[in-house]
């Protein structure tokens, strides 16, 4: 536990001021309290904006102009015209298909993968994705080739580089910093008790 | 108020508010593509059936057009279904356009996406035929292969096989001509740059330049 003290390195200097007497659950002398926690939630909600902003910056997406326009339909409303290359006997194929399909996104839905999307533009994709591996290309080269014709919007994990790399490090840098300001304040709080909030509860010395 | 309070509160808020503007700012739904700039994906696709009278290309019924064999000319490839509204708004201009451009080096086509192709041809006569080709795609590989995310969306390739431009959503008249005089005049670069001149805010979404 000693190990992630530094992680509070700077924090004793962060209380909003508030007074502990009105604030119970504060530990004693203030010091990683409400501001401590204010930083935790502040950077969690950071990273839960990261997120997908990671994920729309490694596509290069950018905002709309003042002169969009409403995206095109999708609606397939048609199921008979669809043709794409059924399911196979081939166990291996298929398995193949399944884990290429879990790793591409649908671009109707809503963060869902081919596998997972019963639209018909998912399952047309889940086709081309066996005929290209019956065609002799490999799991790398189809998925290569949905990144050629959608960018790296289509995958589902970022690629581990550049500003991606922030999805990565993120979540285990707050889970650290989170941990270790609860550690500290809860040593703090429990090597003097009697500093802690219950002090504010205490009655008042008899007269 | 204390400073270092103050400061520590700017450097906590600050990036969270820009985050919150930046992301808010995005339109999900636009997915981009890196297809402008780059070669077009080569297709060979056959010419629907009874869609009308082509007055301008020479491609039958039933022919097969290959966009590898196109090199050196302008195409207009237009996705499109029976059963979209913004595709027949675009009916007219394209098909008068195409007749427009008859004696240059233009061709226009434009690809059957997941539709019965006798609902498209019964729509083509109703609309009083089409003076270009439309071609069938059955299994949506070459609409997969542009990045095709619903329909209408129109791909510009320049001379040199090269996409100048996608247009998602509902393209114009206007809109077209200023791309098809652009790349008949080669006075595109071949870059997907930000252009901040060109035609790409009239119609809808636009990528690329």
């Amino acid at each position: 536990m000693r190990s992630l003290h530094w992680l509070a390195v700077g924090l004793p200097r962060i209380s909003l001021g508030a007074s502990r007497k009105v604030v119970p659950w504060a530990p004693s002398r203030g010091r990683t309290g409400l501001g401590g926690m204010l930083l935790a939630g502040c950077l969690m909600m950071g990273f839960a904006l990261l997120q997908p902003l990671a994920a729309a910056e490694q596509a290069g997406q950018a905002p709309p102009g003042p002169g969009s326009q409403p995206p095109p339909q999708t609606v397939i409303p048609d199921p008979d015209q669809f043709e794409a290359s059924a399911p196979t006997d081939d166990a291996q194929l298929e398995a193949q298909v399944q884990r290429l399909a879990r790793q591409l996104r649908c671009p109707t839905c809503q963060a869902l993968s081919i596998a997972d999307s019963p639209s018909e533009l998912a399952r047309e994709m889940e086709g081309v994705i066996r005929l290209r591996l019956q065609e002799g290309m490999t799991p790398e080269e189809v998925r290569q080739s949905f990144v050629n014709a959608y960018g790296e919007w289509v995958l589902l994990s970022p690629e581990p580089a550049g500003f991606n790399l922030l999805v990565y490090i993120l979540p285990v840098a707050v889970f650290l910093l989170g941990g270790g300001i609860v550690v500290v304040g809860m040593r703090k709080w429990l090597r003097n008790p009697s500093e802690g909030p219950l002090e504010v509860e205490r009655a008042p010395p008899a007269p | 108020m204390n400073v270092k309070r103050m400061l520590l509160g700017l450097i906590i808020t600050v990036p969270i508010i820009a985050l919150l503007v930046a992301g808010l700012g995005r339109d999900p739904r636009l997915i981009p593509s890196p297809l402008p700039g780059n070669p077009a994906p080569d297709f060979s696709l056959p010419v629907l059936e009874t869609a009308g009278n082509f007055t301008v290309q020479e491609p039958g019924p039933g022919e097969v057009v290959d966009l590898s064999s196109l090199r050196g000319e302008v195409v207009v490839v237009n996705f499109w279904a029976s059963w979209c509204l913004s595709c027949r708004s675009e009916h007219v201009p394209l098909s008068r356009l195409a007749e427009h451009y008859a004696n240059q080096d233009v061709h226009f086509f434009r690809i059957l996406y997941n539709d019965r192709p006798e609902n498209a041809s019964r729509l083509i006569q109703s609309m009083g035929g089409q003076s270009y080709p439309t071609l069938l795609d059955t299994r949506s590989g070459t609409a997969i292969q542009y990045g095709l995310t619903g329909v209408p969306e129109t791909f510009f390739i320049a001379r040199d096989g090269t996409v100048a431009h996608k247009q998602v959503g509902p393209t114009s008249h206007e809109l077209i001509m200023q791309w098809v005089d652009r790349l008949l005049a080669q006075e595109w670069d071949g870059e997907a740059a930000a252009d901040p001149g060109s035609p790409a805010v009239r119609g809808g979404v636009t990528e690329g330049m």
